[in-house]
């Protein structure tokens, strides 16, 4: 992989615009906080507020849709940290407006693997 | 000023909020689409778990006065169960917020003057002190959003403009009633931030209201209330 290869903002555009509930779902998150409590790696990890479900949500896919997909590689490298080292996919998270935050974290995921931003098994996770 | 602000300015605020929400609604229908469940397609585990449920008298639940009895089971795992102090916070304030301006006797002396309809209201009294409640309750809500590390780590300035225009209608209506400062310019100012914040609510996060019960209700997901029976759909 060419680790100085261009992001395809084009890709991730229409990456976007295919689920474009999401869109609308970021934009309803009323930041209450009350997704936290029912995040395992939020309640183990000290509190500690990276881990909570709409942080890793709005600093991903928000990230991408409030930039309308004009992301840098560096700002990919950074969401990968929160999409692959800080949430499992559980589906456990608890939402009282009802979003589906595990399918955002998923289309986040799908939009870094596109633009070669994969997760790095090989590397040692930060504690 | 007054005479335009509740007539030609009202009428454009209506326009603007009821088309802007039946927008948005429909944006949500349109995003969406109706699923039918088919018991019998569940998987076998599934399908067990639920006959199961369905036959223990202690689980089951038949009805809504069942989802608060048997809240043991079920509430304290819930939103309700973990944080109850700000679950009830937010209730209360959303209760009030609709239901203070339809109950004002101000309001509704204006609107059996000018439409000839009227809602029943509370005394002039209780409206007050309930106001001062919900303003105490806002002040609870910005504190949290500026102490609490969780929320303070996603707010932005969008949260606060939608934080200032639900309380300006509610503050100066209030500062009104008591004849604080000059009446007829806080008067102007009550006008003008209710209908900031009727016009503000299709384009802020304030769409959440009606949102709330769509998507709990009608979209099928781990948390829906109930039967859902909506999926999202893919646009492309």
């Amino acid at each position: 992989m060419d680790p100085v290869k261009p992001v395809n903002q084009d890709v991730i555009r229409e990456m976007l615009k295919q689920k474009k509930n999401m869109e609308i779902l970021v934009s309803v998150c009323a930041s209450c906080g009350m997704c936290a409590e029912s995040c395992f790696l939020y309640v183990n990890n000290d509190k500690d507020p990276s881990y909570m479900p709409s942080y890793k949500a709005i600093h991903s896919l928000g990230k991408m849709y409030r930039k309308k997909g004009n992301v840098t590689r560096a700002e990919l490298e950074e969401m990968k940290d929160l999409v692959w080292n800080k949430c499992v996919l559980c589906t456990r998270c608890y939402c009282p407006i009802g979003i589906s935050i595990p399918s955002m974290i998923s289309w986040a995921r799908s939009i870094c693997r596109s633009q070669g931003v994969y997760r790095e098994y090989d590397q040692p996770k930060v504690a | 000023m007054y005479d335009f602000l509740i007539g030609p300015m009202l009428a454009v605020t209506l326009v603007v909020f009821f088309g802007g929400v039946v927008y948005r609604v429909r944006q949500f229908f349109s995003l969406s689409r109706e699923v039918p469940i088919n018991a019998s397609a569940l998987p076998k585990t599934i399908a067990e778990a639920v006959e199961k449920r369905e036959k223990d008298e202690f689980l089951r639940i038949d009805s809504a006065m069942d989802m608060l009895l048997k809240w043991r089971l079920r509430l304290k795992r819930t939103m309700l169960g973990k944080s109850p102090v700000f679950s009830a916070v937010t209730i209360v304030f959303h209760t009030l917020l609709i239901v203070l301006p339809i109950v004002t006797v101000g309001h509704n002396i204006l609107l059996d003057d000018y439409f000839g309809i009227n809602f029943p209201t509370l005394s002039e009294a209780t409206v007050d002190n309930l106001t001062l409640l919900f303003l105490v309750l806002a002040g609870i809500f910005f504190l949290r959003r500026i102490l609490v590390a969780k929320v303070r780590s996603v707010t932005t300035y969008r949260d606060w403009i939608a934080w200032l225009v639900t309380v300006t209608p509610f503050l100066s209506g209030y500062l009104a009633y008591h004849q604080t400062f000059n009446y007829d310019v806080i008067l102007l100012i009550h006008i003008i931030a209710g209908e900031l914040m009727l016009i503000a609510i299709p384009f802020t996060k304030l769409i959440h209201m009606p949102f709330f019960f769509f998507a709990r209700f009608l979209i099928r997901n781990e948390l829906t209330l109930g039967n859902g029976t909506r999926k999202w759909v893919e646009t492309t």
